[in-house]
């Protein structure tokens, strides 16, 4: 087979954007493994002169780098959870449960999509303060547990499920919340898992709504640790870019574990409904 | 098995009225198939006499016991989709045995049931299969298992076999008669297909505009059809409509003069049809009816000439025998057997 000269220019260009996208990602890593100071020479180091890892020593021991660690985890598990939860089910309720009023619902949802996440900041913070829910991991998840767009994707994702199924289920003798658990959520399952990484990822890199609403440097997670300790910490490169391989690694690695899910899940509620 | 009354069902969707008031009774054992054309509310009953739908107005009876608030699982109803409605994330073994399951059924007792309704419907080496992997008929075969396992008083089956080419169609309705004998209980059966309907059936009832039209055993539709719609959709190829006029009480006048020794208690002078099936139409060379050959149809078998007469309105179908010589173009002669004309009111009511 002859390969077209267009098809050698456009891998050539894909492959510069590549190196252009991780470039930032290599060094990042690289800097983080080379002694203090080093990234600061002239002209800047490519790889280190000899790989260590102070830079992350320091980072745990001094900075107590394992609580906010901890604060990201948890937050983004419960984030994870809690928008499963949620979405998954009135996704569901709003792609096939016949009840009053459900277009007129659902077509308002829709509508709210349009309003920016930051404009409603400064109203939550002010509902949640009169709740007491300022600097809790509660106050900080409030955002998360539904969403327009979760509930739009696996409502697209649902009505592809034929109502025959539901029906077929109902005549063996399944009731609503049997229907749900055994034959919705498996074949919802593409859907959640893609819904699931995005809510994961978001949870993981939010930056303002944490840093509004937790006041404690206890509570703070890993981004805003990070902003935080970069304003102290301003001529240590090294340190910092540790601190960033931390909170760019675990996500980068769920990404590419569940990247074959997560496409599957996104295709379908992009072509279907 | 069990008996199933309906009475005076109504159902309406708003300002459609899709059943306009069914009263039928359906005994032990019977298999009846419920035929007509697209939205004459055929699927519509069957899911009423499911549970998937209420009925607006109207009861339904299965053993003397009202049911129509019940719910579909306290019916002991089974029904096989159109579309097999299998669940795509469970193989074969456990959409089969996923009623018995919910029945809280001890696990000996579902993989007795399920082995053995696999026996019957020879799908054994598929039970560790996912539907997605399945042919079309062997999904067929698992919905039907689906429905056996559960061993219901009542079978629904919603056009089981539109899916299906023309070939395994042939071979399931076999099959669908072998199960049906088998299984020896009452079948409610859905198809627009009227020669499913006269080869299946031990009942045929026939559906019109949300009303029945006629119901009774196949081969009575077909010989004594009470009215026009129901003496065209049954028989294959459909009956020949010719207009005629009463001329006494034991004449008629056809298209063209001609005068056919048909008793009728209709008027003197009423317009009519007569309704004829192409069997019983004669090539008659000395007939003074006389029409063209338009087209000729070699089915190996029998052989069916669409002719055309001077002033009938549509092509008349008629069924010769293979030796026949027929050419296209051809002019004959025409008669029809008086013995086997029909004859309709100008309401497609049969006089």
């Amino acid at each position: 087979m002859r390969i077209k000269p267009q098809n050698i220019a456009l891998n050539a260009f894909i492959f510069i954007l590549a190196i252009i996208v991780a470039f930032p990602l290599f060094w990042m890593l690289s800097v983080s493994f080379m002694a203090a100071g080093e990234a600061s020479t002239f002209p800047p180091p490519l790889l280190p002169k000899q790989t260590q890892t102070s830079a992350y020593h320091e980072l745990f021991s001094s900075s107590g780098l394992w609580k906010y660690l901890f604060n990201s985890i948890f937050l983004a598990i419960c984030a994870t959870i809690l928008s499963l939860t949620f979405n998954v089910t009135a996704g569901y309720a709003f792609a096939k449960l016949k009840f009053k009023g459900r277009e007129a619902m659902f077509q308002t949802l829709l509508a709210a999509m349009v309003v920016p996440a930051q404009v409603g900041m400064m109203p939550l913070f002010l509902l949640l303060k009169t709740f007491g829910l300022v600097n809790t991991y509660a106050g900080a998840l409030v955002p998360w547990i539904a969403s327009v767009f979760g509930i739009f994707m696996v409502r697209q994702f649902a009505q592809s499920i034929p109502d025959e199924m539901l029906e077929a289920a109902r005549m063996d003798g399944a009731n609503e919340w049997q229907i749900f658990t055994k034959l919705i959520v498996p074949n919802l399952m593409p859907v959640m898992v893609t819904l699931g990484l995005f809510t994961f990822l978001g949870s993981w890199n939010d930056f303002m709504w944490p840093l509004i609403i937790m006041t404690d440097s206890n509570s703070y997670t890993l981004p805003v640790a990070l902003a935080v300790l970069s304003r102290e910490h301003v001529q240590d490169s090294e340190m910092m870019m540790a601190g960033a391989v931390i909170t760019v690694l675990p996500v980068l690695i769920l990404f590419i574990a569940l990247q074959r899910f997560y496409m599957r899940g996104l295709l379908a509620s992009s072509v279907k409904g | 098995m069990a008996k199933l009354e309906l009475k005076n069902i109504k159902k309406s969707f708003g300002d459609a009225h899709i059943l306009k008031g069914i009263d039928l009774d359906i005994n032990d054992g019977e298999f009846v198939v419920f035929v007509g054309p697209s939205g004459c509310g055929k699927s519509t009953l069957l899911r009423l006499i499911a549970g998937l739908e209420a009925p607006t107005d109207g009861k339904i009876l299965i053993d003397d016991s009202d049911v129509t608030e019940k719910e579909p699982i306290d019916r002991q109803i089974a029904m096989v989709f159109q579309s097999y409605a299998l669940y795509p994330h469970l193989n074969v073994y456990d959409n089969m045995g996923f009623a018995l399951k919910l029945a809280k059924t001890s696990s000996e007792e579902i993989d007795k049931k399920v082995k053995e309704a696999a026996k019957i419907l020879n799908i054994e080496h598929l039970l560790q299969r996912k539907p997605k992997d399945l042919s079309g008929g062997q999904r067929q075969r698992v919905a039907i298992g689906r429905a056996i396992v559960r061993n219901p008083k009542i079978f629904l089956f919603d056009e089981p076999l539109s899916n299906l080419d023309a070939a395994l169609r042939n071979k399931m309705r076999y099959e669908f008669a072998r199960i049906g004998e088998q299984l020896a209980t009452t079948i409610i059966y859905v198809t627009h297909d009227q020669v499913e309907a006269m080869t299946l059936a031990d009942k045929i009832v026939v559906l019109n505009g949300g009303l029945i039209s006629q119901a009774g055993k196949p081969m009575e539709l077909y010989n004594n059809p009470q009215n026009r719609f129901v003496a065209e959709f049954i028989g294959n190829p459909k009956m020949n409509f010719l207009d005629a006029v009463i001329e006494n009480k034991a004449q008629i006048k056809l298209f063209e003069g001609q005068i056919l020794p048909v008793s009728s208690n209709g008027k003197s002078g009423a317009k009519i049809e007569i309704g004829i099936r192409p069997e019983n139409i004669i090539i008659d060379d000395k007939s003074l009816i006389r029409a063209h050959v338009k087209f000729v149809e070699k089915h190996g078998g029998v052989v069916f000439a669409y002719v055309e007469s001077a002033n009938s309105k549509d092509t008349i179908n008629i069924q010769l025998s293979h030796d026949t010589n027929i050419e296209i173009g051809q002019e004959i002669g025409i008669r029809f057997d008086a013995k086997n004309c029909y004859i309709f009111d100008e309401s497609g009511n049969r006089i």
